[in-house]
């Protein structure tokens, strides 16, 4: 299947990339912070772990990111939910309804600005996440996981 | 979505609940008083200030959470929602969940409020998928429409003296002293630490003395501790189980016990992962047997033991395994450990029985010193323990078996100091494992391990079989 066709299919918000800058910004601070600490004691020490932290910090926002996004694809297919994600790993699920225990929908405050939300799809012995999907979307599959049980009753 | 109004909130002890949690932050409180240690009158409001600051952050955040805590009782599920920072919704159908418990705690029970935890096969083995404090009207709705109202057969309660002897059997000092610990550090921060000294010195006085003319007040002072912590330890577990009952409901088998804070679990058949027969050297004295069962969710609640059935003798304990859980007690065909493979079930406790041995023996022709001398009544203990060990080994070796039953695969093997045969459903086995070591792979043996459909890594052990006549007796199970 194409690159273009599963973004086009895909359940993963395009607003992703930038909740994952602003939360590696909110890291940055907190680490930059941690390092003026340090400063007082080892400022020359404490200078270039800043330099190092600022180039892992661009690497993150523009390439990274942006990557990882793009190589995480989800969506449906038939009964079952696909889920090809990972940049230096990649790692390809497809999972069955009828396999999946419960879904689990949790939205932090970032996500709540952007409406996407995480889902956590619980199963025996496991659990597979997918990290901001549309709340619309979370829903719809909360609601076919639901119907499958129904049905399988 | 529907609507959040017709959500409904959990009881309002799960506020105390929380707060129980933020104890652990009192260190704050603590650390600002060795750190800044206020003098002035300016300084100590302020410090006063931070803590009340402190207190309103931390009860606005457990009120917050039991605001945000809510739950819906549909027809066939239970709609949860919940969170202040990363606000979770989910709904578990009923047929999903494996177990549910409902715990009635006497802090809870004073409020009116019972805890009700859901486990499915999906769960964490240490903590439950859901759980939450209702009131024990909703609690009791809860359970009826998952019951739905199907009538109990095959009921069995069990008397005060075979939880007695259940208590007797599986106390030891160590749970004892796992109780004794926090209550003990909780009297030395009210009383002070010389006085709670005093209280406990002068409550194991009189045993101290009768035991001091024997051997020495160290020794003498240890041992009143171990049967102190053995006794609290039998009492708690008396409390625990008294009262036990069992009984069938439709799909589900519904067990309740407890006397100071009692629970009802209910188990759904098809989640019984393994029936367990178990017996220790002191119960096979007694000719007794006990029964527990493992599921998903067992072990979570607090000195939970899984049991099924207190010790009996085996004739009732069969009658009963087959009313409750039809399982039958007889086996179709079975394999024992090759002969002369006991010192495999030996060498480890032997070993130390040997060490110990040696030990004594030098300290009673050579004298090695004041503290060699006072420890050898402890190392007499220790010594008649290990034989304790090996002779339970023994036991083991003689009853290890492997056998095919008519639903089941019963495995007979040793866990720490209990034996146990093991009833697995066939549906239950998640794969099996035959290993052989060096030496096995010469002497043609092999181990088989038994995999199981569970929240963690579950196997089941035994070794020493002829793995040709083990390979032929798994080749007949119908597993798929």
């Amino acid at each position: 299947m194409s690159q273009k066709k599963n973004q086009s299919m895909n359940l993963i918000s395009e607003h992703c990339i930038w909740i994952w800058r602003i939360r590696a910004g909110i890291g940055l601070v907190f680490l930059s912070m941690l390092l003026g600490g340090l400063f007082v004691f080892f400022p020359l020490t404490a200078m270039a772990l800043e330099a190092l932290l600022l180039i892992l910090y661009f690497l993150l926002i523009f390439l990274y990111i942006p990557g990882y996004y793009y190589s995480c694809v989800c969506y449906l297919k038939g009964a079952s939910v696909i889920v090809n994600k990972g940049f230096f790993i990649h790692k390809y699920s497809q999972i069955h309804f009828s396999n999946i225990q419960y879904c689990l929908i949790s939205q932090g405050f970032i996500q709540k600005r952007f409406k996407v939300c995480t889902v956590y799809l619980m199963m025996a012995g496991s659990r597979e996440r997918i990290y901001e999907i549309s709340l619309r979307n979370a829903y719809e599959l909360k609601q076919k996981v639901e119907q499958a049980e129904m049905a399988q009753e | 979505m529907i609507k959040e109004e017709r959500y409904k909130k959990t009881h309002p002890f799960s506020i105390l609940k929380n707060l129980k949690l933020s104890v652990l932050l009192i260190l704050f409180s603590i650390l600002m008083q060795l750190l800044f240690n206020p003098q002035g009158w300016f300084e100590m409001i302020s410090a006063l200030g931070l803590n009340a600051i402190y207190a309103i952050v931390v009860i606005s955040y457990s009120v917050t959470l039991y605001r945000k805590s809510r739950y819906r009782l549909g027809e066939d599920r239970i709609f949860l929602r919940g969170g202040i920072l990363f606000q979770k919704d989910y709904s578990i159908f009923f047929d999903k969940m494996q177990t549910i418990a409902f715990h009635y705690d006497l802090m809870a029970s004073f409020f009116g409020a019972v805890k009700v935890s859901i486990d499915t096969p999906a769960g964490s083995s240490r903590k439950c998928d859901a759980s939450a404090y209702l009131s024990k009207k909703k609690a009791e709705v809860f359970r009826q429409l998952i019951m739905k109202g199907l009538p109990h057969t095959s009921y069995y309660r069990s008397g005060p003296l075979e939880i007695l002897l259940a208590s007797l059997f599986w106390s030891n000092p160590a749970s004892g002293l796992l109780f004794v610990i926090p209550v003990f550090s909780r009297l030395r921060s009210l009383l002070g630490k010389e006085k709670t000294s005093e209280l406990v010195k002068e409550s194991l006085n009189p045993g101290g003395e009768i035991l001091a003319s024997v051997v020495s007040p160290a020794v003498a002072l240890v041992i009143l501790l171990i049967l102190a912590c053995w006794v609290i330890s039998i009492v708690l577990t008396y409390q625990r189980y008294l009262r036990f009952t069992s009984y069938r409901s439709g799909d589900y088998l519904v067990i309740t016990r407890g006397l100071v804070s009692p629970a009802t679990v209910l188990t759904r058949f098809n989640g019984i992962i393994c029936v367990s027969e178990d017996q220790s050297l002191l119960m096979r004295i007694f000719r007794l047997h006990s029964a527990g069962i493992t599921v998903i969710g067992s072990g979570k609640l607090k000195g939970d033991k899984g049991m099924m059935i207190p010790p009996v003798r085996k004739r009732e304990l069969d009658q009963k395994l087959q009313e409750v859980l039809g399982i039958l007690p007889r086996e179709e065909k079975s394999l024992r450990p090759v002969k002369g493979s006991w010192w495999s079930y030996l060498y480890y406790p032997l070993i130390w029985v040997g060490l110990m041995a040696v030990y004594l023996v030098l300290n009673f022709v050579f004298s090695l010193g004041a503290i060699a001398e006072m420890l050898f009544p402890a190392a007499v203990l220790v010594f008649l323990v290990l034989l304790w060990w090996v002779a339970f080994r023994i036991f083991a070796y003689h009853r290890a078996h492997l056998a095919v039953g008519n639903r089941h695969l019963i495995l007979c093997t040793y866990h720490k100091l209990t034996l146990k045969r093991y009833h697995i459903p066939f549906r239950k086995i998640a794969r099996i494992e035959m290993t052989q070591s060096i030496f096995q792979k010469v002497s043609g043996k092999c181990s088989v391990k038994v995999y199981v459909y569970y929240e963690k890594n579950l196997v089941y052990t035994i070794k020493q079989l002829n793995l040709k006549q083990a390979e032929e007796l798994l080749s007949q199970l119908p597993l798929k």
